[in-house]
């Protein structure tokens, strides 16, 4: 975006500012007015980007793409991250107008953004998503949405009190095979479930890792923010991050928001959640990362249902639900049924059609447009990952949990429910 | 349980921070009555000592040994760990994790260690992290009595503590420090404040002064109060503050949540301001209100909207149309539809548009009639036909085209193709023979979507009889319906039955047609077009052979470019076969460059040769490079063969480093081109920057199966890895994918995906027999053979970090083959790999080759 189309965002056309501006002597570009190819800067959805790491970079590579976004800003607190970013950025548009910040609240206090891309680690996600909601940005935001079950919530309060549209970045809720599954289940064509089998990937486990010193470049401080202070290791930061429970609760976290997503999605259990959860973890004993290798847990639902959720090693990859006619399972790239016919089956006129969304990022791009629900709204996010959160509690303490879902409570066991939240490293707050 | 008791009695003796030698004494007293479901003396030491870097297991243990506990065990435990917390020798560590595991079981015995840390600035996290939730009156108390004497950060996460807990004896003391000079300090006890919540709570948000740039917090803490009292019974208290908020700020954020919390509690009875708000000049409050409109259950409340419609300003209208439109409640079609009849165009749009969500099979006509015409407002009613959901929309539309003018037709007969109504594919074959020049092209444009292969046939008999200003639109008709039937050479059988009888100009109009879906049976028959006696059908021939979808008329091609008579003829042919040479194919790239070579023989100008050149320079092999070397003194073509030697040198920079060097240092010397030597200065930096890292090699791939995701793909077997290995084609890697990581082999670049792999190889030449470290990294999963061995495997998600993974493995003498395999579950998708000595120096005398 260059200096000129400044004067005439979408969100100063939407508030008026843009009226206000006329008679301010601006020149109006070629790249402001549009072209066949391009909507104008006042139709284009301005975008920054707020972690660009790994998973960061891809979200905003996809977005860039896009003809109806403006990237302007991104934000790392690792230097290398932001600049490599920054040179994407600008690259597209053949210009050096991407602002790069350290400090997110910065970005989000930029008067012309839309909308932020949030892929930070997941220790990061409620203070980020929150601060942006208030300020009236719309979010696509990485999945799981939050480290914990009340972060989740307070996202969901700010998203939905702000009335901003948020997308969660499960895109398997995009997926053609995903949607005819959860539409094949939803519709009862293995008949009445009575139980679904979730399986995630198996954790990884390290050594021992020495301290090192920090690397030129990364605000270590901030990276930690509001986790409990620790000193620096690269297998603490980037990507591993989500091997230490401080920052993330591992596979079963990062893998949760997607199968056990779906597994709700094809039963309507999307706005609750079980009653009770027990289980077991294996969790490495000695390197420096502590989330379970193995895990298996088991949710048991208020309408008879059970959910059990565990590894690789012990259930097969993706989501398989038993119903009373047969059974279906859905993962990447595989869609089986028994019996086979089950998949042949049409579904009617007048039947459940599930919310289509083809293409992830679009749907939240033309959401931002039309103020719409995303095809993985906020609420949906907080009740997939919250079956996680939950079992995690559950193996964390050793002993059976009951949850009741309506209150967001766990009942009769102060302990366990001291795991609902996280006490954040000062001055940090939500 | 003799050794519970005596722990519990030694805690009760225990007053003030105990040495660490102390600790093993508290421990002791468990001697004799070893229970291996308590922590020993030993382990607890170990605890105390603990220090980040080092191993865990003694951590682990007593984390165990906690989910196993009983209640009374638990307590035995906690006062263990509390005792580490009191020894001055216990490290950062060692009580972070007593901290963590104290959150997970603490009791009211815990308090007053934990509160003795709050003031203290390295600790005082650790402190909260275990006291915020315990579920003991004595945590308020500690709390707030630190408040009064921490300042600065820690007194913020002390507010943020209070907060959490829900703690409304601490209200008047946040309530006092809303005005503190520090302006982190204020934030912090208004968020406090309206987490909190309450009577007690929102009076004193309604007292307190805020700086400006405080304002949205305090506004954001309010409402949170406001949004919790309807459950605890104050609904109306609720009312006057979303009223206040709404009326009072100016945030447009702050005031769209003020109107939400009214909606929410007033639900119907919020019409009117929900109206009012639609009025506003803010186009986002406005669209919120919108929203809101879409919220408010009920027919009534339907009837409330539309019937105001008409008395609304025009931008709210056209706002408040889009909401109907999403309450897809039908019976607000008659107030929409007298809407579409406004004066103003964007009240006309917005009501068109709502009618695509809500209108009827008796919307159609003033649908058509407004498409008919021009403007925005034709896209809207157009896109609407479309869109139309109600019963019999589609027969009305077939219905109507019998009356329709030609214009509102072409407009119906484009609805019906958007609609997908296969069932009008026999009216539309009839109005692709109509009178009307414009009726006919709509018809042939909205078969070429729909039509299947039973209507072929007589789509192809349409185009044989054709007028001229109309083949292109029935080429497209019959391309598009062939493309669309699997078996690629019976799909033009139709096509070549109708070229033995048809005219010169339909001939040509079938020539283009086999020309765009390519196949044998095409090839053969354009290919003996292409020496007919009419000229008009040699040249559209010698056209379709030139613009063909693959390289299977190349031979022919090069005949008609030496030998054609016609001298266009010719130059076509050459450009066609040059074209085709370009395309994606599996052919080895020498062969490609043999193409090429053949190419610029037979080609008389330098047009043609240049566009060889322009070939040549995608071709990543070392023939490619000698290719363009050959032409560098050529005067004509010099600047052409300098950007294709540096683009050749550049991509095998890897694989032939000392060939490639030497051509981008020629470049430097010889070359005008100020770009070109900087480019090349760029190359030779980066191979330099490289270092050891091997940068030849070939890869293959990518590899999946549908139902595989990553970390299982690790160990499928793909034809690389196969004994034999026949099946694997491999291409050479071109180097310098990311050149600020010159030593990356970066596949997400080169191929990009997710739930695939990959392999790399090379030849790494040893003067002698040595033990070594291969070096590797990956992103994510690796799999390692040497000359066939498997040497390495790690099944990971992780990013590439150089040298992450050491094996140390034998190379014998002479050539050795390394294989890798590379898995990519998402994200990025990466690789680098060197030899070193198994000390870490660097090794000399190793030579790498990618080529086979």
């Amino acid at each position: 975006m260059s200096a000129n189309d400044k004067g005439i965002t979408r969100r100063s056309f939407l508030t008026g500012a843009a009226a206000a501006a006329v008679g301010a002597p601006y020149v109006i570009t070629s790249a402001a007015l549009g072209n066949a190819m391009r909507p104008p800067a006042s139709d284009r959805i301005v975008m920054g980007a707020i972690g660009v790491g790994g998973m960061g970079t891809g979200n905003m590579r996809g977005f860039l793409a896009r003809s109806d976004v403006q990237f302007v800003a991104v934000c790392d607190v690792d230097k290398s991250h932001r600049d490599r970013a920054k040179s994407i950025v600008d690259q597209t548009y053949s210009n050096k107008d991407c602002e790069a910040y350290l400090d997110f609240r910065e970005l989000i206090a930029r008067a012309d953004l839309d909308a932020v891309c949030i892929s930070l680690p997941d220790h990061w996600h409620a203070l980020a998503a929150v601060a942006a909601a208030k300020s009236g940005l719309d979010i696509y935001g990485e999945k799981p949405l939050a480290r914990s079950i009340r972060e989740g919530r307070a996202i969901c309060e700010a998203v939905q009190r702000y009335g901003r549209v948020w997308q969660t970045g499960s895109q398997q809720r995009s997926g053609r095979q995903f949607r005819r599954a959860c539409e094949l289940v939803r519709n009862g064509r293995i008949g009445k479930v009575h139980k679904v089998e979730v399986g995630l990937p198996t954790g990884p486990s390290t050594g021992p890792e020495p301290v090192m010193p920090i690397p030129d470049g990364l605000d270590w401080d901030f990276w930690l923010g509001p986790a409990p202070w620790a000193p620096y290791t690269p297998k603490r930061c980037h990507w591993n991050w989500r091997w230490i429970m401080d920052y993330s609760g591992g596979q079963l976290t990062d893998w949760g928001g997607h199968h056990i997503d779906i597994a709700h999605w094809g039963l309507g259990l999307e706005h609750t959640g079980p009653v009770e959860i027990e289980g077991r973890g294996h969790y490495p004993e000695e390197g420096l990362w502590n989330t379970p290798t193995d895990y298996k847990f088991t949710c048991k639902y208020a309408n008879g249902l059970t959910m059990v959720v565990a590894n690789n090693r012990q259930l097969d990859q993706g989501t398989r639900w038993y119903g009373e006619n047969g059974r279906l399972y859905v993962r990447r790239g595989s869609l089986d049924a028994e019996p086979k016919s089950v998949l042949n089956e049409v579904i009617g006129p007048d039947e459940i059609k599930l919310y289509e969304s083809r293409d992830h990022k679009q749907n939240f791009l033309d959401c931002i447009k039309s103020r719409e629900l995303t095809v993985a709204p906020v609420e949906i996010a907080h009740r997939s990952i919250s079956v996680a959160l939950l079992g995690e509690i559950a193996m964390l303490v050793g002993r059976r949990i009951r949850w009741d879902p309506q209150k967001e409570e766990i009942v009769g066991d102060p302990s366990a429910a001291a795991l609902l939240g996280r006490p954040y490293r000062e001055p940090w707050h939500l | 349980m003799v050794r519970q008791r005596m722990l519990g009695l030694l805690l009760l003796l225990v007053a003030a921070a105990i040495p660490l030698a102390a600790l093993s004494g508290a421990a002791n007293a468990g001697q004799g009555g070893q229970n291996e479901s308590l922590p020993s003396p030993d382990q607890i030491q170990g605890i105390a000592r603990y220090e980040f870097g080092q191993s865990r297991r003694a951590l682990s243990a007593v984390e165990e040994q906690i989910r196993q506990a009983t209640p009374a065990q638990l307590r035995a435990i906690e006062a263990s760990l509390l005792d580490v917390l009191r020894s001055p020798q216990a490290t950062y560590a060692a009580r972070k994790f007593v901290c963590r595991m104290l959150r997970r079981m603490g009791s009211c015995q815990s308090v007053p260690v934990l509160a003795d840390m709050l003031t203290d600035a390295k600790l005082s996290h650790l402190a909260r992290l275990a006291l915020q939730r315990l579920p003991c009156p004595e945590v308020g108390d500690a709390l707030r009595q630190a408040l009064g004497e921490l300042s600065g950060d820690l007194r913020i996460g002390v507010i943020a503590s209070i907060g959490d807990r829900g703690d409304r004896e601490a209200v008047p003391e946040l309530a006092g420090l809303v005005s503190s000079e520090q302006r982190a300090v204020s934030a912090a006890a208004i968020a406090a404040l309206g987490q909190i919540g309450g009577s007690e709570a929102a009076r004193a948000l309604a007292d307190a002064k805020v700086p400006d740039e405080l304002s949205a917090q305090w506004a954001d803490a309010y409402l949170c109060c406001a949004d919790q009292m309807p459950a605890e019974g104050m609904p109306s208290d609720a009312l006057t503050i979303y009223r206040r908020l709404f009326d009072q700020t100016r945030i447009t954020t702050v005031r769209i949540a003020a109107l939400r919390g009214m909606v929410r509690a007033e639900g119907q009875r919020a019409v009117p301001t929900v109206l009012a708000s639609l009025q506003t000049d803010n186009a986002e409050l406005q669209r919120a209100a919108a929203k809101f409109v879409a919220e408010i259950p009920g027919e009534r409340a339907t009837a409330a909207f539309a019937g105001a419609l008409s008395s609304l300003p025009s931008g709210a209208q056209v706002v408040l149309l889009g909401a109907l439109a999403e309450r897809g409640d039908r019976t607000a079609a008659p107030e929409i539809a007298g809407a579409a009849r406004s004066g103003d165009e964007a009240v006309r749009i917005a009501a068109f548009r709502a009618l695509g969500a809500v209108g009827t099979s008796s919307s159609v006509e003033a649908l058509a009639a407004a498409a008919a015409g021009g403007g925005r407002a034709a896209e809207a009613a157009s896109a609407s036909l479309t869109q139309l959901s109600a019963d019999g929309v589609d027969p009305t539309i077939v219905g109507l085209l019998r009356r329709a003018d030609e214009n509102a037709r072409r407009v119906l007969i484009r609805a019906l193709a958007e609609r997908a109504y296969v069932q009008g594919i026999p009216t539309l074959l009839e109005y692709a023979q109509d009178e009307s020049a414009v009726t006919r092209a709509e018809s042939l444009k909205a078969l070429a979507r729909l039509a299947d292969q039973r209507a072929l046939p007589a789509l192809v008999s349409l185009l044989v009889r054709a007028e001229d200003t109309e083949r292109g639109a029935a080429e497209h008709a019959v391309v598009a319906v062939c493309r669309r039937i699997e078996d690629g050479e019976r799909r033009v059988e139709p096509v070549l039955s109708a070229l033995a009888d048809a005219h010169v100009r339909a001939q040509c109009s079938l020539l283009r047609v086999l020309g765009a879906l390519g196949g044998q049976k095409a090839l053969e028959a354009v290919r003996s077009s292409a020496e007919d006696t009419n000229q008009e059908v040699r040249d559209a021939a010698v056209r379709a052979l030139a613009g063909w979808p693959d390289a299977s008329p190349a031979d022919a091609l090069m005949r008609l470019a030496r030998h054609a008579p016609d001298e266009i003829h010719r130059v076509l042919a050459l450009r066609g076969y040059v074209r085709v040479t370009g395309l994606l194919s599996d052919r080895p790239p020498e062969e490609t460059v043999a193409m090429y070579r053949t190419a610029v023989e037979a080609a008389d100008r330098p047009e043609e040769k240049k566009m060889v050149l322009a070939g040549v320079a995608r071709v990543p092999d070392l023939s490619a490079l000698r290719f363009a070397e050959s032409y560098l003194e050529e005067r004509a073509l010099r600047a052409e063969a300098q950007a294709a030697y540096v683009q050749v040198a550049l991509a095998i920079s890897g694989a032939h480093a000392v060939e490639a060097q030497k051509a981008l240092r020629t470049i430097q010397t010889v070359c005008d081109d100020e770009r070109l030597r900087e480019r090349a200065a760029e190359g030779i930096r980066a191979i330099e920057n490289r270092g050891d890292y091997i940068a030849g090699w070939l890869i293959s791939g990518p590899y999946s199966r549908d139902d595989r995701e990553a970390h299982e793909l690790l160990h499928t077997t793909f034809p690389p890895e196969a004994a034999e290995a026949k099946e694997a084609k491999w291409r050479l890697v071109p180097a310098l994918t990311d050149p600020a990581r010159p030593w990356l082999v970066d596949l997400e670049r080169l191929i990009g995906g997710r739930d695939r792999a990959a392999y790399l190889r090379t030849r790494v030449h040893s003067p002698r027999m040595q033990r070594v470290r291969l070096e590797l990294g990956s992103d994510d999963g690796v799999k390692v053979w040497l000359n066939g061995e498997v040497v390495h495997q790690n099944n990971v998600f992780r990013p590439t970090t150089p040298g992450e993974d050491k094996v140390a493995v034998v190379l014998k003498e002479g050539w050795n083959t390394l294989l890798l395999k590379i898995t990519q579950g998402g994200g990025q998708w990466s690789a680098c790999a060197r030899f070193r000595a198994l000390d870490g120096a660097r090794l000399e005398g190793l030579k790498i080759r990618a080529s086979p």
